[in-house]
């Protein structure tokens, strides 16, 4: 329904304008009294060595190309899993139940989908693109 | 005139003034009261037991007056200590960003309640009559928003957090917070896939999305309950475990590691890095919440059966949402006392984790499931 959407945005709202309403607490309430031995970066109180924006390991990249891969190949099957019943009955659904036969149409979907996704896992494992070694 | 007529219909059923003034209300207790109350309760709760744990006796000093309970007040004297403490910016940091990470990691936390249903629906005109269940004309859900879309919008909104974390850290212009977003993000991005894969298969089970019909499917007896299965408590424990993962407690607390990098809020002080514990603690109330509604049987109290045709409307309601709160802290105590009784784990035994097991398990429990239903209908 339409009020409920617009519940949820009031929602949103709410949530950002507290989130604002503390950011702002924060910036003027609190003294700022900065001194030069405050404003070194804290790494234990040693003195800083390189910089912060050096290289990083290309893992961290993979594991954020993985996870859009796989979050996707999911979020495709959320209207698979809503509606499942109606794709395995023959006939149409009488108040959710199947009176007709049983139709393997829905699994086996649902199979040959999953198989592209468990050899793109597969893959990614033999190639050891997950975990530190 | 035109203002006396909406406060009047303000308080009649179906009128916008009054869908407004509802879901104001709701988003006032839930979001802003019951969610960030119930959150800093928690992380006096957490230090308080990690204390008992060790043999110590933790923050039990805090009163006010003559009224100590405990020390609870505790929260009330650490809330009001980030207020005063001097907002530290670091001079090379980026501020545009320094500044929306706590946003980030606080707003979406708060947000995702809005799907959350917190009681059985009252009914707006028969507070005082007994109501048996579905016959009322003039429900008022408790639940903010009843979105088709439902616990997907929980996904999309929860996975915003990760941009707060990985902000934090590489805007903070500092080596150890960098580190600690780069954990972060790819922490929480392994395990997001798996509570994607885990919850699927209740959506099997369920055949809906939106998590007021996933409680009306469940009834009073736990063993109507979601979690009575066995797929579906094998997703629960996936969920749970990828939950915990998301919230970055032990012995998923790599990017916090507090010993050693302390994290990717290392560079913030005083409010704005409660904004990042506040946030955290928030996420573990909504995601047992969100667990309560899929798995244990959201607001039903169990095995008061029929207790709608008994009662009156709002006791019912009262009843209900008494119990839904119980069944909540329960869960995140629960939570809590996972902190001090298991090891952490090693960053690249938690992507392992992640994906070498978790996920290949959450895929098979998906087909099984799906399996299961057309053979046990």
């Amino acid at each position: 329904m339409t009020s409920d959407y617009i519940a949820a945005t009031l929602a949103i709202l709410a949530g950002v304008g507290m989130a604002l309403l503390l950011t702002m607490v924060a910036q003027h309430v609190g003294p700022h009294r900065p001194t030069k031995a405050k404003q070194i970066p804290y790494e234990a109180g040693s003195d800083v060595i390189g910089s912060p924006r050096a290289r990083f390991s290309v893992k961290f990249y993979q594991v954020a190309i993985m996870f859009l891969v796989f979050d996707i190949e999911a979020a495709f099957l959320y209207p698979w899993a809503v509606n499942y019943r109606k794709l395995s009955c023959l006939g149409p659904l009488q108040d959710g139940v199947c009176t007709a036969g049983v139709s393997f149409f829905g699994l086996g979907g649902v199979m040959v989908f999953m198989a592209v996704l468990v050899v793109a896992l597969a893959y990614v494992w033999r190639k050891r693109a997950i975990g530190w070694e | 005139m035109h203002m006396w007529e909406t406060i009047k219909g303000s308080f009649e059923y179906g009128h916008p003034g009054f869908t407004g003034l509802s879901a104001l209300i709701k988003i006032v207790y839930l979001m802003l009261a019951f969610g960030p109350g119930l959150a800093s309760i928690l992380t006096w709760m957490e230090r308080r037991q990690s204390s008992l744990m060790q043999d110590r006796l933790g923050p039990n000093r805090a009163n006010i007056g003559r009224f100590k309970a405990w020390g609870i007040t505790h929260f009330l004297a650490d809330a009001l200590k980030f207020m005063v403490k001097e907002d530290f910016v670091p001079v090379k940091a980026h501020k545009f960003l320094f500044a929306l990470a706590p946003v980030l990691a606080l707003a979406p936390a708060l947000i995702v309640a809005a799907i959350i249903p917190f009681g059985a629906p009252l009914c707006w005109g028969h507070l005082t009559e007994i109501v048996p269940t579905g016959t009322c004309g003039q429900a008022v859900d408790l639940q903010i928003a009843r979105l088709d879309v439902g616990i997907l919008f929980y996904f999309a909104i929860s996975s915003l957090s990760v941009y707060g974390a990985t902000l934090a850290g590489w805007s903070s212009y500092n080596k150890w917070a960098m580190m600690g977003g780069l954990r972060a993000s790819s922490q929480m991005m392994s395990y997001e896939v798996t509570m994607g894969m885990a919850v699927l298969s209740m959506f099997l089970i369920y055949g809906t999305l939106e998590p007021g019909a996933m409680v009306a499917q469940q009834g009073y007896w736990p063993w109507q309950w979601g979690i009575w299965g066995i797929p579906t408590a094998l997703s629960f424990f996936l969920f749970l475990t990828a939950a915990i993962a998301e919230t970055k407690r032990t012995p998923f607390d790599i990017p916090e590691g507090e010993p050693e990098i302390i994290g990717y809020f290392v560079e913030y002080s005083g409010l704005r890095f409660g904004m990042f514990f506040l946030g955290e603690f928030i996420e573990i109330v909504f995601s047992s919440a969100l667990m309560v509604t899929i798995f244990l049987g959201g607001w039903h109290l169990p095995f008061l059966d029929g207790l709608a045709d008994r009662v009156p409307n709002i006791a019912f309601v009262l009843i209900t949402h008494g119990a839904w709160i119980v069944k909540v802290f329960l869960f995140t105590g629960f939570q809590l006392l996972i902190r001090w009784s298991l090891p952490r784990f090693r960053s690249d035994q938690l992507m392992q984790l992640g994906w070498q097991r978790l996920l290949p398990v959450s895929i098979a429990n998906v087909l099984i499931t799906a399996g299961w239903i057309l053979y046990s209908r």
